[in-house]
């Protein structure tokens, strides 16, 4: 027989990756602070000091550093491709790969907003008060 | 940018059915054959047996999808009755029409019932009905998991309610707080009525949760690339991956509290090192993704339905895209804001305040897409439209209390009050309710070759809309001053009589809407006006069908040019030569099984055509035989659960017993000649997606129990508890060389039979056998040499359970292995086609990964910074 493979779409896995980093990088970051601050709380970690701050604080703030420029930057390298894409093929309207590098952008942007917006209220004082 | 269509004026006269604007004949873009012998043969094959035994062994997707709607409506109206009894009870001060605990009964399975019955199966049916004709394909990837799927439902929801049958009904709410739902609060039937019989059509939205995933991603028609792909298609693929995760969370939840009921672990037991907080944990990473996975889909039917009614392409496809998965990835991260009066640190509940309120955001997007599609364009008032317009102005009003409930001082002011009760009502009626009798009106002629009726439908509307706002709006009026949900009457004189008694007028008005709708379904059946085609001059491709659209959907596949095919292609089968060619040849051959198409994934590229699997009772009796043990458990039958569990394994044999197909000259030459692979022995891509998915799950299940773990153990300063000795390392340690080198194994028999070697294959896949059973046997002496048992102290449950957790991942291993092999002597396997040594190899490298969290969790972790 025949043994075709199908044809690889171009670049497919760096679109799917740009696609998907930014809703799955705050997923995980989401879950990594969450769980260092709730277990954290738990063990009394807020007692355990680094350069003048609580080990969980310096924690948030080091992953939300992390995960807003990463996904800022995957979400400024989609919107850079998306842009040349649709440089380069202007007489389709709309194509597979530029609509996808667009949706990354958005989805990058809202979520490096999001994270950032996620770690604010770490600027509280009381935030192992348990209420 | 968006460009406007000209599909003939809007109807002036509200009565005037648009369908009086009918498109030219020869525009209509079908893809049914003219050639009315080939229908005829193409319809014996797809049909589904007739008779009585042939009902249960159908799994047409129309069939099934027709089913399970059906049957969620039914429950819909049990569930309506419920809130009507329950109603009467308030409607005055200090009322004895219902007892305390008879209204206690009614909340639970008003809520169980709506949430787990109707909403979530409703949107499941409408999506197997639906898909394979929006997609442009012919059939569902699995219909018999499909079939399975609506026989779990049907039966979990009868064993559920069968529950008044034994005076057992389930009293502690449609969240079954723990301890209130444990062993000691709530002894006897009814909690396990609630988590057994739940138990059982959570398992239905799981597998169709998977069969739909697959279905958007690998079966669009050729050319629907993502970026063509209906926005329907996009909801209903995050909701289905949304469903995998959240379901399987609430299934595990469910199964650790009836091991505390009935076999006295204690997880949920703090005077045992339980937590009762790690329920409202679990129920809620379930719960809160759970309104999500209503609202989603039914978002994606409103984007259907406004550019079809409104005469104007949807504005924004691409953010609307975003929005929806920028929704579907945050409904997993406001889970604690159901948590916010349970005490918690304030960090925690930072973080779910901000994601609560920034999900605002995305379903803000929509709005703005709707709004604007239809200020640009010329809506056509249909009832459908009507129920869409109800839908934009009841969400936001749901949506706005939403807001205020995700910020945490204004929550724990309205907590467990009537505030909250108009909140969810607002946003799962306003939002999923008004979308799905939208849906109903649109798609009724799909489903049945008749139009539901106008006028009835707009009295339809009005009742529904009026007594709904009328019910629920004074609700929140009455929670802001003080009253509390789930109490079975109130004093006089508090100040709340009338709004409850507005409520209830309300209620019996909105029920008389719905009344109407019955109505008008066994009306329209019989007088309606019958339709043969896209009776709303829509754009998408279910409608290039004939209607009632036959059982193979299509003769010729579709090729799609466009996001909206039937607008701007005159006609669907035009495309690419090759591919043309290809597919005109698919509409004539094989004419002796169910030849579908599988695409890739991101272009929609052909890649295999395969065989469907057909009509089998095996899915029933595997269906049946899980309702046995569930049933057999409730009452601790444990003779019946034993035959439950032979009559799950007979009917998952036969079930997939190989019905072998040689590949014939034919087959190898349509390969050649249309350069696509042909398997009609069942598609290696859908297979190695299902394995994909099954791992997905697996992997759910461990992160599950990793978690429940942890947030036990951390509350606790010494672990393990009550002087237990820390478990030893050395048969963990024979155990994951064990693991390793059954991968590898399986390694070695997938490279032998992929060069053709079957020997070398059965020799691999023998080793592999040997070397699982060393590993299940560590884990066996291990449990039968320590010296406590699962009822001691929650130290012991999570030893106990996720060691057993384990076992059972390697017996399902080795089981597929077993079978891999047995099948292997009847001459299954070649270098062409071996794809279950293929996914059983991949089982095998994931359950490395399972192994080392799960063993690596129960005999590390207590050597790790949770010993001091």
């Amino acid at each position: 027989m025949t043994q075709t493979t199908p044809r690889r779409e171009p670049h497919s896995r760096r679109l799917w990756f740009m696609f998907l980093s930014g809703p799955v990088i705050y997923s995980v970051y989401f879950l990594v602070v969450y769980s260092l601050g709730e277990f954290g709380c738990f063990s009394g970690l807020q007692f355990v000091g680094l350069f003048g701050w609580s080990i969980i604080r310096v924690g948030v703030a080091a992953l939300t550093v992390v995960a807003a420029l990463v996904t800022f930057g995957v979400g400024f390298a989609s919107f850079r491709s998306w842009r040349r894409t649709r440089q380069e093929s202007k007489e389709h309207d709309e194509e597979n790969s530029q609509f996808m590098l667009f949706v990354a952008t958005g989805l990058n942007g809202l979520f490096t907003v999001i994270t950032l917006l996620t770690s604010v209220p770490m600027l509280l004082g009381s935030y192992c008060q348990w209420i | 940018m968006t460009q406007d269509i000209a599909l003939g004026p809007s109807s002036k006269n509200p009565d005037e059915h648009p369908s009086s604007t009918p498109v030219p004949v020869g525009d209509r873009p079908h893809t049914i054959s003219p050639d009315e012998d080939l229908n005829e043969r193409l319809e014996k094959i797809w049909a589904d047996p007739p008779g009585f035994y042939g009902w249960f062994k159908a799994l047409q997707n129309d069939a099934l999808g027709g089913r399970i709607m059906s049957t969620a409506f039914t429950f819909f109206l049990i569930g309506g009755v419920t809130a009507l009894l329950m109603r009467m009870q308030l409607i005055r001060p200090e009322n004895t029409f219902l007892s305390p605990q008879r209204y206690n009964e009614l909340f639970t399975m008003h809520g169980s019932t709506m949430m787990y019955l109707f909403a979530v199966p409703m949107l499941e049916g409408f999506a197997i009905f639906l898909l394979p004709f929006i997609l442009g394909n012919r059939e569902m990837p699995f219909p018999r998991l499909g079939q399975f799927s609506f026989f779990t439902f049907i039966l979990g929801g009868i064993l559920f309610y069968s529950s008044f049958i034994f005076g057992a009904v389930p009293d502690a709410g449609w969240f079954a707080y723990v301890p209130l739902s444990g062993p000691e609060y709530s002894p006897g039937l009814p909690l396990d009525f609630w988590l057994l019989g739940l138990g059982v059509a959570e398992i239905a939205a799981i597998a169709a949760g998977a069969e739909i995933t697959i279905a958007i991603l690998r079966m669009r028609a050729p050319g629907m690339s993502l970026v063509r792909m209906p926005v329907i298609a996009w909801a209903y693929l995050i909701t289905a991956v949304a469903i995998l995760f959240a379901f399987t969370t609430l299934l595990i939840a469910s199964l650790l509290l009836e091991l505390d009921r009935k076999m006295g672990t204690q997880f949920f037991n703090p005077a045992a090192g339980g937590s009762a907080i790690l329920w409202q944990h679990l129920f809620w990473i379930f719960g809160h993704p759970e309104v999500y996975i209503q609202f989603i889909p039914a978002t994606g039917m409103i984007s259907m339905i406004v550019p079809v009614f409104a005469r104007h392409r949807l504005v924004g496809y691409s953010y609307v895209v975003i929005a929806l998965l920028a929704t579907g990835f945050l409904s997993f991260a406001l889970w604690v804001h159901h948590m916010f009066t349970a005490g918690l640190p304030q960090i925690t509940m930072s973080f779910f305040s901000v994601a609560s309120i920034m999900i605002g955001v995305p379903a803000g997007i929509q709005i703005f897409a709707w709004v604007t599609t239809i200020f640009f364009g010329r809506p056509v008032w249909t009832t459908s439209f009507y129920f869409v317009v109800g839908f934009l102005v009841t969400f936001i009003l749901g949506g706005i209390s939403g807001i205020m409930v995700g910020v945490v001082p204004f929550n724990w002011q309205v907590h467990d009050s009537y505030f909250v009760v108009a909140h969810f009502h607002y946003v799962l009626i306003g939002g999923v309710t008004f979308p799905i009798f939208a849906a109903l009106y649109y798609w009724m002629p799909l489903f049945t070759g008749r139009l539901l009726n106008e006028r009835l439908g707009k009295w339809n509307f009005w009742l529904f809309f009026i007594g709904f706002h009328v019910t629920f709006f004074p609700m929140h009026i009455v929670g802001l001053l003080g009253m509390p949900r789930r109490v079975y009457t109130y004093q006089e004189q508090i100040g709340w009589d009338i709004y409850n008694q507005i409520s209830t007028v309300g209620s019996f008005i909105l029920a008389i809407g719905v009344l109407l709708f019955v109505i008008n379904v066994f009306y329209s059946r019989q007088r309606g006006e019958k339709v043969d085609s896209n009776p709303w001059q829509a754009d998408s491709l279910e409608w290039a069908t004939s209607i009632p659209a036959p059982n193979y959907g299509f003769s010729e596949l579709p090729i799609v040019r466009s996001r909206h095919p039937l607008w701007d292609q005159k006609d669907v089968r035009d495309g690419e030569a090759p591919l043309k060619r290809m597919l005109q040849a698919l509409s004539g051959w094989p004419l002796t099984w169910r030849a579908a198409l599988t695409t890739s994934a991101l272009e929609a590229r052909p890649t295999e055509i395969f065989r469907v699997s057909g009509p089998s009772i095996w899915p029933v009796v595997t269906a049946v035989g899980l309702i046995v043990i569930f049933a057999a458990e409730i009452f601790t039958f444990r003779i019946l659960v034993f035959s439950g569990v032979i009559g799950v394994i007979v009917g998952l044999v036969g079930w997939h017993w190989p019905d072998h197909i040689e590949t014939t000259e034919r087959e190898l030459e349509f390969e050649r000649e249309h350069n696509i692979l042909v398997y009609p022995n069942g598609s290696p891509t859908i297979s190695r997606w299902s394995m994909g998915i099954i791992v997905l799950l697996v992997a759910t299940c461990t992160a599950i129990f990793v978690f429940s773990y942890f947030y036990i153990s951390l509350q606790h300063t010494v672990w393990p508890l009550a002087g237990i000795e820390r478990p030893g390392l050395l048969l963990p340690a024979i155990g994951t060389a064990a693991v390793l080198a059954t991968a590898a194994a399986m390694y070695w028999a997938n490279r032998r039979i992929t060069k053709g070697d079957v020997v070398g294959m059965r020799i691999g896949l023998a080793l592999a056998l040997i070397l699982g059973a060393v590993a299940v046997g560590t884990l066996i002496y291990d449990l039968r040499q320590v010296n406590f048992d699962h009822t001691i102290n929650a130290y012991g449950s999570l030893y106990w359970t996720l060691t057993i957790f384990l076992i059972a991942l390697l017996l399902g291993g080795m089981a597929q292995i077993l079978f891999t092999q047995i099948w292997s002597w009847f001459g299954r396997y070649s270098a062409r086609e071996h794809v279950a040594v293929d996914i059983g190899g991949f089982y095998w490298y994931a359950m490395i990964l399972f192994w080392l969290a799960l063993a690596g969790t129960v005999y590390l972790a207590p050597y790790t910074i949770l010993s001091s």
